[in-house]
């Protein structure tokens, strides 16, 4: 049985699902990001999560809450992509230091070094832990929508960021 | 921002209990170039990198990526350089990653470290390839430097010789 393809009329698409999608985007990218760690893999799945987000509303899908579904969706998408075989997971390099540039890199390495240390930390932490801190600290959503996002309570949710939080304290203490 | 009240608000954030709006007033403390009280300098490197993070900056890259396969209680400096017609690109990394990668029901996949492909899994040869790789670069770099002075005096004739012709065109 031949399928058709599904068109979405992107001109009437829901408004405020479309309003989530524009204000969210590099959200999502931020998130995804942190946890594929490679910038190319995180577009791609953004991508993908913002067209079955325009599918489901154009097949009459009720999405009452478009941002946190959005978070959701692209959070599950990453992390089977994590979990696929064969994964491998990029660990994106900060911006090269051209030899011609006339930075010492001694000097550079310096200054990027301890922000470097708390994102390889921030990136050693398991998922949950991991998406907590960056949906709260670097993305700055509210505890409800976090707990929407990640499907737990908000009591949850504090204690796995307070544990987040006290790891790299701890990190920072032990590394002074 | 008094000491005390500082101190204070540091307790209630690795304690969970911080509202977005105190926890910007923190942001705003260790906002990067301001003075720092010594007892919470350790701290900076932290808002640093959520400030970095979420302005998309600790996640750009230039050129060069590693690909991380397999995860240890490894320190490894990897080197990875690409030439173009312009210019060399060096990138220096220092990992250190937790062995276990697991978290409550959750199972983190296995992660290896390779340069290229090659699997790395010492850091004696990661410092090898870092030193081979740093030499090499430096041999490129002096290449393309002669040679940019060479093209550039060539420049320098044809332009000149261009003059020339342009004189003798103008006195036909």
């Amino acid at each position: 049985m031949s399928q058709k393809p599904t068109l979405i009329r992107l001109g009437n698409m829901n408004p405020e699902f479309a309003s989530a999608v524009e204000g969210s985007r590099r959200r999502l990218h931020v998130l995804v990001r942190n946890i594929v760690g490679d910038d190319a893999l995180a577009e791609d799945i953004v991508q993908d999560t913002i067209l079955i987000g325009l599918q489901a509303v154009s097949e009459g899908n009720n999405v009452s809450c478009p941002e946190a579904w959005l978070m959701r969706v692209a959070r599950n998408r990453a992390l089977d992509t994590v979990r696929s075989a064969g994964f491998s997971r990029s660990v994106a390099l900060e911006a090269a230091w051209r030899q011609d540039s006339g930075v010492n890199l001694e000097t550079m390495v310096g200054m990027k070094d301890r922000v470097r240390q708390v994102k390889e930390v921030v990136y050693s932490l398991p998922e949950s832990q991991r998406t907590v801190f960056i949906l709260r600290d670097v993305l700055e959503y509210d505890m409800k929508d976090i707990a929407e996002i990640l499907g737990m309570g908000e009591a949850n949710v504090r204690q796995l960021l307070s544990r987040t939080r006290k790891k790299i304290r701890e990190y920072l203490i032990n590394n002074e | 921002m008094r000491k005390s009240r500082l101190r204070r608000l540091l307790e209630l954030y690795f304690d969970g209990e911080t509202d977005l709006r105190q926890e910007r007033l923190l942001r705003g403390y260790f906002a990067e170039g301001k003075e720092v009280d010594p007892e919470f300098e350790k701290y900076r490197a932290l808002f640093t990198y959520c400030d970095l993070e979420a302005d998309g900056a600790c996640g750009d890259a230039d050129e060069a990526e590693m690909q991380v396969k397999r995860c240890r209680h490894t320190v490894i400096w990897a080197v990875s350089a690409s030439m173009t017609a312009a210019a060399a690109v060096l990138c220096g990394l220092v990992l250190l990653v937790d062995g276990t990668g697991k978290a409550a029901g959750v199972m983190e996949p296995g992660i290896e470290y390779t340069i290229d492909g090659v699997a790395v899994n010492d850091d004696a040869l990661a410092l090898d390839m870092l030193d081979s790789e740093l030499s090499r670069i430096g041999t490129v770099s002096e290449a393309m430097r002669r040679n940019s002075d060479r093209v550039s005096a060539m420049l320098c004739k044809a332009g000149n010789a261009l003059d020339d012709m342009d004189r003798k065109l103008k006195i036909k």
